[in-house]
């Protein structure tokens, strides 16, 4: 392999007879003027000039003379020179000599440039492409068998690479992550590998599971023993509503008013409402109790008119009267009906979720067993339990950083991760109010001081918040086929232009890593998960399964009773509904039984009573 | 002379060109006076199982120079002449076997040597001639030294030298004579390639045997539209051999052949010892002939892109090790230096 052309300080063209090159992978340019820098294929090509383009001057294009040629011995293929573009990865001052030599490096020549960390101190998250010739040169054997991979043919396959090893604990200086890419891309399978590894690194971490995917309980099939691992104890499962709630007690008017808004728009009229009916210590039902009574008084003049001049008055008018008085003076501030009525409304939306009637203490529990916490649910009861229960966190996180540093006292908080998926959903650019993007964007400036960070996924870049995006410091890029999110990455990751030219054909799992921590752009290929999520059957194949069973147990059950005629089905049927454990019509019966002369396992005679059904193989 | 002049001159040529042609006999009464001095034949293109078994685990060789010059007029010019014989088959990898010389002028070593040869070649030219005559000789050279070599390395079962046998009998006479004795031990076909028929040979021979008046034409324009596709034609045993000037009993025959489309023939030189044989390969060189080419087979295009120098390839050369000072004064053209 030789350097030709034209070089740059920052590129060279290199050729090759013996060996075609592979796209991304590091090669040495021994140049000692320059200390044999490292260098990095980011384009390809190969030519033979006996196999040139389509020219119709060109006597070479004459197959049959090529043919004899053949025959003679002679190999035009070995006549193909690869050519590659090559970036140097080191930053230098002047060209390249022409004409230097390139070959494949050792290991340790280049182990700065792909491995900062052993797999104990960082997060295995895949293998990194163009790396297979130098891993199986002479790679550090700990490397090995770290991260196995996985074809949708194949099954699993052995690591074909030097793992890629990302160094989180740097997330210290340069925090959050995205994780971009389209549907298929392989995006979330990614964030499961990433979910794993923290969880084997015991970072406690909060996951809003909009998909009801963040399952850590099933293992992957197929695993060799070394590679398994258990994730049961290391993960709890809760969905809103049922698991985990908020406490009203603990909230604010702002906080009341941010849940609301997760309903639906919240007026200045409902805002000064509920500033002006919150008391501290309220629970949800004094506080609807208080909104109720309130509309009641606005709406019931006249009865309380009629009971006032009522001269006796049972036990109950005199409450209803009472609780009249004490919310009289409130309707000098609020006289609008209306205004009040929505707010119940959604009051009683929330409570019916169960918002209300569940607290965070067994989801902070989880984090200070250094668990990861999933939060599944609705998107738009999501979007209210996220910017609640993250800044809860939060605030309880920053309070004791900030008392350590006072030198006071405060309750233990561990650092922690946010994690979700349809981040643009939560976090959206441009105007409209979603609770939970306030606290987000706050993190994303302010959280890396106290060590809480963001992971984001998301199909769609380009609606997530823009602070935010500028935030993301580490950004996993997968196959992205819009122009828009490609436009978006162009800007906002070090990607070059041959790279997000290839964005919209990257195969599923294999993603750019654009990093901070990095100084330059990485290729790899996520490993194969040691979990496995609850939807990964194929529903054409679930259809098979699950319901053709009925239907198999009704032929079954048929079969049994055979043969059988069209006057003496009702005589059989409970034997099959017994069989089938499910009530069995008639109709269904005898569409079953014809159904099953067409497939040609049984055949129908007609008599003088109906029809008579038997095996194929009786008549 | 003013344009219209010049214009005039060349309508009058056009005119006399025309004439002549006319007054050729037409293409069936000069096949028919051909045949009193030799035989047309027709050949088939090999197939690819036949090509397979003539040459079994041999290659075929081909044999082709270059020479590019750079400077300004004699003495003040250095040339880079340089011969490759390429082998269909790879050796341990290695397909070509290359000798390059440079020569120029202005070098004492080569000063000697284009005397020498001029004594040893009747002492005819002087300054730029000789010089010139000297460069043609050494690059035949080189194609012989190149062909002997891959002889031994390649063991070929056909060796196709880009070019007429006289070029070499005349240039390169006694490494030529080791290359006939080695080709003919081992029983290597030896052939050379003739793209540009520049004999006359036929033609004067034809004048004289065959009754027929050719107005002056050479063989090339004798055969210009004369053979059909794949049909080749050969001198009878008496008018054929050409000998040489002073050598007692080496002797070639030549084939005349048209291989591709476009009606131009070619000629094809061989060893007297192979002349049984050498009929019988022509299927082989049509095979190798692509329909739409210039007419010769097609190892010999590829040889030839692969040995031409470049003249800018040389420039560059020149320039990364002489000082521009000393290119400058010993070399450089004024030419290069025209505003327009």
């Amino acid at each position: 392999m030789q350097v030709v052309g034209v070089t740059t300080e920052r590129e060279i063209l290199a050729a090759s007879k013996e060996r075609p090159f592979q796209i991304n992978e590091i090669l040495l340019i021994e140049d000692d003027h320059h200390h044999n820098p490292p260098g990095e294929v980011i384009e390809t090509k190969s030519f033979n000039r006996y196999i040139p383009e389509v020219d119709p001057h060109s006597s070479f294009i004459d197959g049959a003379a090529l043919e004899s040629l053949r025959a003679i011995g002679w190999d035009p293929e070995g006549e193909t020179v690869h050519l590659a573009k090559i970036r140097i990865i080191d930053d230098l001052i002047s060209p390249i000599r022409v004409g230097a030599s390139v070959r494949l490096p050792h290991f340790s020549e280049v182990r700065h440039l792909l491995v900062n960390r052993s797999p104990k101190d960082g997060l295995v998250l895949g293998v990194i492409r163009g790396t297979k010739d130098i891993a199986q040169k002479d790679m550090d054997a700990a490397l090995e068998n770290t991260a196995l991979l996985f074809d949708k043919e194949k099954g699993v396959q052995p690591q074909d690479g030097v793992p890629f090893i990302f160094d989180y604990r740097s997330m210290d200086a340069y925090p959050h992550i995205g994780i971009f890419g389209g549907s298929g891309s392989g995006k979330s399978f990614g964030l499961r590998v990433l979910l794993e590894e923290l969880m084997l690194k015991g970072f406690p971490t909060i996951v809003f599971d909009p998909h009801y995917e963040m399952d850590f309980s099933t293992p992957f099939a197929g695993l060799p023993e070394e590679f398994q691992a258990d994730f049961k104890k290391r993960f709890k499962l809760f969905v809103v509503g049922e698991d985990v709630g908020i406490n009203f007690s603990d909230l604010e008017p702002n906080d009341l008013v941010s849940l609301l808004e997760g309903l639906g728009d919240v007026s200045e009229v409902q805002v000064s409402a509920i500033q002006t009916l919150m008391r501290r210590k309220d629970t949800f039902q004094s506080f609807t109790a208080r909104v109720n009574n309130l509309i009641r008084f606005l709406e019931g003049q006249k009865e309380m008119d009629r009971l006032k001049k009522q001269g006796y008055l049972n036990s109950q008018e005199e409450e209803y009267l009472k609780a009249m008085e004490d919310v009289a003076p409130l309707a000098n501030r609020i006289s609008n009906v209306s205004v009040l009525k929505s707010i119940s409304w959604k009051l009683d939306r929330l409570d019916r979720e169960g918002v209300f009637s569940r607290s965070l203490e067994p989801l902070v529990e989880g984090l200070l067993q250094r668990k990861m916490v999933v939060v599944q649910g609705p998107m738009f009861l999501l979007r209210i339990i996220c910017s609640f229960v993250t800044r809860q966190c939060y605030l309880r996180r920053r309070e004791y950083r900030d008392a350590q540093q006072r030198g006071g006292e405060a309750e233990k908080f561990p650092p922690f991760a946010v994690v979700t998926d349809e981040a643009h959903n939560f976090a959206p650019k441009g105007d409209s109010r979603t609770p939970s993007r306030g606290i987000l964007k706050e993190i994303s400036q302010e959280g890396r001081k106290y060590g809480v960070f963001l992971i984001f996924a998301t199909q769609r870049p380009a609606l997530l918040d823009e602070t935010i995006t500028a935030q993301l410091n580490t950004k996993f890029v997968f196959r992205t086929v819009r122009s828009h999110d490609i436009e978006l990455l162009k800007q906002e990751t070090d990607l070059s232009y041959e790279e997000t030219a290839r964005l919209p054909y990257l195969p599923s799992g294999t993603a750019y890593v654009s990093s901070a921590i990095l100084g330059r752009s990485i290729s790899i290929r996520i490993r194969v998960a040691k979990t496995a999520s609850p939807h990964a059957l194929n529903p054409f194949d679930e259809l098979e399964e699950m319901f053709s069973g009925d239907r198999n147990k009704l032929s079954h059950a048929i079969l049994e009773v055979l043969p059988i005629a069209d006057f003496n089905i009702a005589s059989n049927l409970d034997s099959i509904r017994n069989y089938v454990g499910k009530a069995i019509t008639q109709e269904q019966v005898v569409e079953r039984l014809q159904e099953m002369v067409q497939e040609g396992l049984l055949t129908a005679q007609k008599g003088p009573f109906g029809t008579t059904y038997r095996r194929q193989e009786e008549s | 002379m003013r344009f219209l002049d010049i214009q005039k001159q060349i309508q009058q040529f056009s005119i006399e060109l025309k004439e002549m042609d006319q007054l050729v006999p037409n293409k069936d009464r000069i096949r028919h006076a051909l045949t009193a001095i030799g035989t047309f034949a027709t050949t088939i293109r090999w197939q690819s199982g036949e090509i397979q078994q003539f040459f079994a685990e041999q290659p075929l060789v081909g044999v082709d120079g270059s020479i590019n010059t750079y400077g300004s007029r004699n003495p003040n010019a250095i040339s880079l002449l340089q011969s490759m014989a390429k082998s269909t088959r790879k050796i341990d990898g290695v397909g070509e076997v290359i000798y390059s010389d440079i020569i120029s002028p202005l070098r004492k070593a080569d000063q000697e040597k284009i005397l020498e040869w001029q004594k040893q070649n009747g002492n005819r030219n002087h300054g730029e001639d000789a010089a010139n005559e000297y460069l043609k000789g050494r690059l035949a050279e080189l194609e012989v030294e190149a062909a002997i070599t891959a002889l031994n390395i390649f063991n070929p079962k056909v060796i196709l030298m880009d070019g007429g046998f006289l070029r070499y009998e005349k240039w390169a006479s006694s490494t030529f004579k080791a290359l006939r004795k080695h080709a003919l031990k081992k029983g290597i076909f030896l052939l050379g390639v003739i793209e540009e028929i520049g004999s006359g040979d036929v033609a004067k021979t034809l004048e004289k045997h065959g009754a027929i008046s050719l107005q002056g034409f050479r063989d090339r324009e004798l055969f210009y539209g004369l053979i059909g596709r794949g049909e080749y034609f050969s001198l009878h045993a008496d008018y054929q051999f050409k000998p040489v000037r002073d050598q007692q009993g080496e002797k070639y025959g030549t084939i005349f052949t048209r291989l591709a489309d476009h009606p131009q023939a070619i000629a094809i030189d061989y060893l007297m010892e192979q002349q049984e044989e050498v009929p019988q390969l022509m299927g082989l060189l049509y095979a190798l002939t692509p329909a739409s080419s210039r007419g010769i087979p097609q190892w010999l295009d590829i040889v030839d892109a692969e040995v031409r120098i470049k003249h800018k390839d040389l420039q560059v050369l020149l320039e990364s090790v002489f000082d521009p000072g000393i290119l400058e004064r010993f070399f450089r053209p004024m030419r290069e230096k025209r505003d327009f």
